[in-house]
């Protein structure tokens, strides 16, 4: 006969499954703390960002007596002058009280190139565009509610006019400037591309020479072996040690350009080397044996089997490897700080000889900036990266996806 | 120049394949020759165009182009050409029908695949070797013991360099406390995150969650830099006035925080791995004796797993100490041997990036030292990682 549990045994037992339960929704909570992360991250920034994706510029006449103002003044203040007549225009013409303007800007500092850059090219006629300034910028912000004093000031201009909001597309497309209200990410951009195009044009033949080699033709004696040790110490090393092999050797011992694409490139190609070769080594011994005996069995030798056969069915392997080692490539600042990517760069790289910058380096200079409108802008530049690197993620998966044997 | 010669010798190699092809076929009548015809063209293209590269590229480094003849035409693509002509002549003088091109080719190809895998060992070579020239610049200017044991970190001092000290404790301490930090915050969120989707998550749930925390592992370090100096530091002041406390805006709690954030991924789906390795007769025979699926866990899954947990764990520990982006932007530089998590510190990673990114001379001690702490951090990884590497494999000997 079974001995009917005592009330002790079944307290105990109870106990014991609420312990489980309670045990069960820690993990789960966890769960969540991460995805919360996640999210707090990806929202905190997107809304930092938000003030940055719309801009509002003043379209103003030039006044017609400009070239008697400017030979008189000389260039700056002949350029200052021209504005503070051109406010004083706007402020006539809204029939506002004109202390509501004593502290307020109109237009910002960036302005002053842009009025210079018109007259240059001689756009006289046609009204000019000028950017706003920050204060204007933040009255249009508070300006939603419609009652507010600031919104009048607002409200004035945009029945005259003279105020247009527009979709900020000189953050793409202007290079790096002095002023939060004009800086741009494009020259950035092109300094990254091109460094991740040196990167990818030598971290793919060597480390899919290198996973070739290791996989097909190598023996098994004490050199492989250490080849092997090699690649997976590499792996491990933090980033900016790399930086520093950079900054010794290529800078310092074969005096490539600081600051260059080129050898940024070639840092992070040294890099994310290791990576694509476990990638591809993965991906080699995915393909099943059986296409390697068949190859040899029908007269191939190694190298037509390996590549004629096995290769371009590891190659969905190797690429997804190398497009998400170049995704890890792209957000990488430290190692190309140490090789001098820090300094203010404005223009355009045109080769990969010129002096660079690259979008994480951007973003971390942009950072050290406590200002308001550059933390808006570092917030904007943060998301067109994370937008990239998922970009290479979507592309890497797909890959994976489409061209998926089912061996 | 470089680009004129690139254009030409794409040209070149496409006419010379066609030509030794077309060659070959004429002397070989109507039998096959020894090879695929094809082979030959690459062959005669290959031979040609090569030297030419190489000479290009070894020009290039060498300088020749400052060596003049006469007094305009430098010396450079003469010895191009030369070099072209005569790689031609050798290989058309082997273009025959009883030639076996392709035995060549492949042994070029083997011979230029074990190169590149050669690269790997001449770049751990480099690394080790650029650091340690460095390095013992630096040790013969400031002795070894001071480095390692000295307990006052400051680089420049307004004494000039009779005043600097190089004693590197307080950076490892900084370090280390930053370590313990982010640890306290990514080995049970980890662990504890990877139980849940490996034990007691459905199907579609583990299908939503693995790609979040691969996402969480690919957001480079500099968003969370960002991050940190948006959200973390000032919330973390606000709450320290409201307790009364004195936090740091560049505390070493937010930093660590944040890194523990960062991770957590890493800890997350090793553990994963190897929870999902372990044989299922464990789980099953403990639950099949009354043990609640909790006290299965805890008791008998992660106990087995433990050699593989704390092998993820040392891996996290050694991303944690190399990390820079995200310490340079949420941390200042002052060396504060402190425990204190509420003050600032500064780390190892935040102190080469300082020395090397500011104005000094790259021979002076200050810069040097950089090189000193790349080379600790460098072994101390490397360890870190040999004993993590080790475990793993002590640990499939046995549940294999």
């Amino acid at each position: 006969m079974i001995k009917p549990l005592s009330i002790e045994n079944r307290r105990l037992i109870r106990y014991r499954h609420f312990k489980s339960k309670i045990f069960k929704v820690v993990c789960l909570i966890t769960v969540l703390g991460a995805l919360l992360s996640l999210f707090g991250i990806l929202g905190g920034v997107f809304y930092k960002s938000i003030p940055v994706w719309t801009k509002t510029e003043f379209k103003v006449t030039l006044p017609t007596d400009y070239k008697e103002v400017l030979k008189k003044k000389g260039e700056l203040s002949g350029y200052h002058d021209i504005l503070k007549r051109l406010k004083q225009e706007l402020i006539q013409k809204s029939h506002l009280h004109p202390r509501i303007f004593e502290d307020l800007d109109l237009f910002s500092q960036g302005s002053l190139w842009q009025l210079r850059r018109y007259i240059k090219e001689g756009h006289i006629s046609s009204p000019l565009i000028l950017s706003a300034s920050s204060d204007i910028n933040r009255l249009y912000r508070l300006s939603t509610d419609r009652k507010s004093p600031e919104s009048k000031v607002i409200q004035s201009f945009e029945t005259m006019g003279v105020l247009i909001h527009s979709f900020n597309n000189s953050f793409f497309l202007n290079g790096d400037s002095l002023e939060p209200e004009t800086a741009g990410i494009w020259g950035a951009l092109v300094g990254s591309l091109m460094t991740i195009f040196v990167t990818l044009l030598i971290s793919f033949p060597l480390g899919v020479g290198t996973a070739v080699y290791l996989e097909e033709f190598a023996w098994k004696n004490v050199f492989t072996r250490l080849i092997e040790i090699n690649i997976s110490n590499l792996a491990a090393v933090p980033s900016i040690i790399f930086g520093l092999l950079g900054l010794a050797i290529f800078l310092n011992m074969f005096g490539m350009p600081r600051s260059a694409p080129i050898a940024g490139g070639l840092t992070l190609a040294l890099m994310i080397m290791p990576t694509i070769v476990i990638a591809s080594r993965t991906a080699l011994q995915s393909v099943p044996r059986s296409i390697r005996d068949a190859a040899r069995a029908l007269g191939a030798s190694r190298v037509q089997t390996t590549f004629h056969h096995v290769v371009p069915l590891a190659m969905p392997g190797i690429m997804t490897g190398t497009i998400l080692a170049i995704a890890r490539a792209f957000g990488e600042s430290a190692p190309l700080l140490m090789i001098g990517m820090m300094a203010f760069i404005a223009d355009v790289p045109e080769s990969i000889l010129d002096s660079a910058t690259v979008l994480p380096v951007q973003i971390f200079s942009w950072a050290r900036n406590p200002e308001p409108q550059y933390i808006e802008i570092t917030a904007a530049a943060v998301l067109v990266l994370l937008g990239m690197l998922a970009t290479l993620n979507l592309i890497a998966v797909c890959i994976r996806k489409k061209f998926e044997v089912k061996v | 120049m470089t680009s004129l010669s690139l254009v030409l010798c794409s040209v070149l190699s496409v006419l010379l394949y066609h030509m030794g092809k077309r060659y070959v076929k004429r002397l070989s009548g109507n039998e096959h020759p020894r090879s695929l015809l094809h082979t030959y063209g690459i062959y005669l293209a290959l031979l040609t165009v090569m030297p030419v590269l190489l000479g290009l590229f070894f020009t290039n480094i060498l300088g020749f182009d400052t060596v003049l003849l006469g007094e305009k035409i430098s010396i450079r693509p003469f010895i191009l050409i030369i070099s072209g002509i005569l790689g031609f002549m050798y290989a058309w003088s082997e273009l025959k029908p009883e030639f076996r091109a392709h035995k060549k080719l492949e042994r070029m190809v083997k011979i230029s695949l074990f190169t590149a895998s050669a690269i790997a060992i001449l770049v751990t070579f480099l690394i080790f070797i650029s650091m340690v020239i460095e390095a013992a610049r630096f040790f013969q200017m400031v002795p070894i013991t001071d480095f390692l044991f000295g307990t006052q970190w400051r680089p420049e001092s307004s004494t000039g360099s009779l005043g600097s000290h190089f004693g590197a404790m307080p950076l490892f301490s900084g370090t280390a406390l930053i370590m313990l930090i982010s640890l306290c915050i990514a080995v049970p969120f980890g662990v504890l995150s990877a139980v849940y989707m490996v034990f007691y998550a459905s199907k579609n749930m583990r299908n939503f969650l693995r790609p979040m925390l691969e996402i969480l592992a690919g957001i480079p370090s500099i968003v969370y830099g960002f991050f940190a100096i948006i959200l973390i530091s000032p919330s973390l002041r606000y709450m320290g006035e409201i307790l009364g406390l004195d936090i740091a805006s560049e505390s070493a709690l937010g930093a660590g925080l944040v890194m523990g954030v960062m991770i957590l991924p890493f800890v997350s789906s090793l553990t994963d791995d190897v929870l999902t390795a372990l044989p299922d007769n464990l789980r099953q025979g403990s639950l099949a004796l009354g043990a609640t699926s909790a006290e299965t866990v805890w008791r008998v899954i992660l106990p087995a797993g433990a050699p593989g947990i704390v092998a993820a764990i040392l891996l996290a520990m050694s991303r944690a100490i190399g990390e820079t982006m995200l310490v340079v932007m949420a941390l200042g530089l002052s060396a504060d041997m402190t425990l204190n998590p509420l003050k600032s510190v500064t780390t190892v990673t935040v102190q080469i990036v300082s020395l090397l990114t500011g104005d000094q001379a790259f021979d002076s001690p200050g810069s040097l030292s950089a090189f000193a702490l790349g080379l600790t951090l460098f072994i101390l990884t490397l360890l870190l990682n040999m004993v993590a590497l080790k475990v793993v494999r002590w640990y499939k000997e046995k549940y294999d």
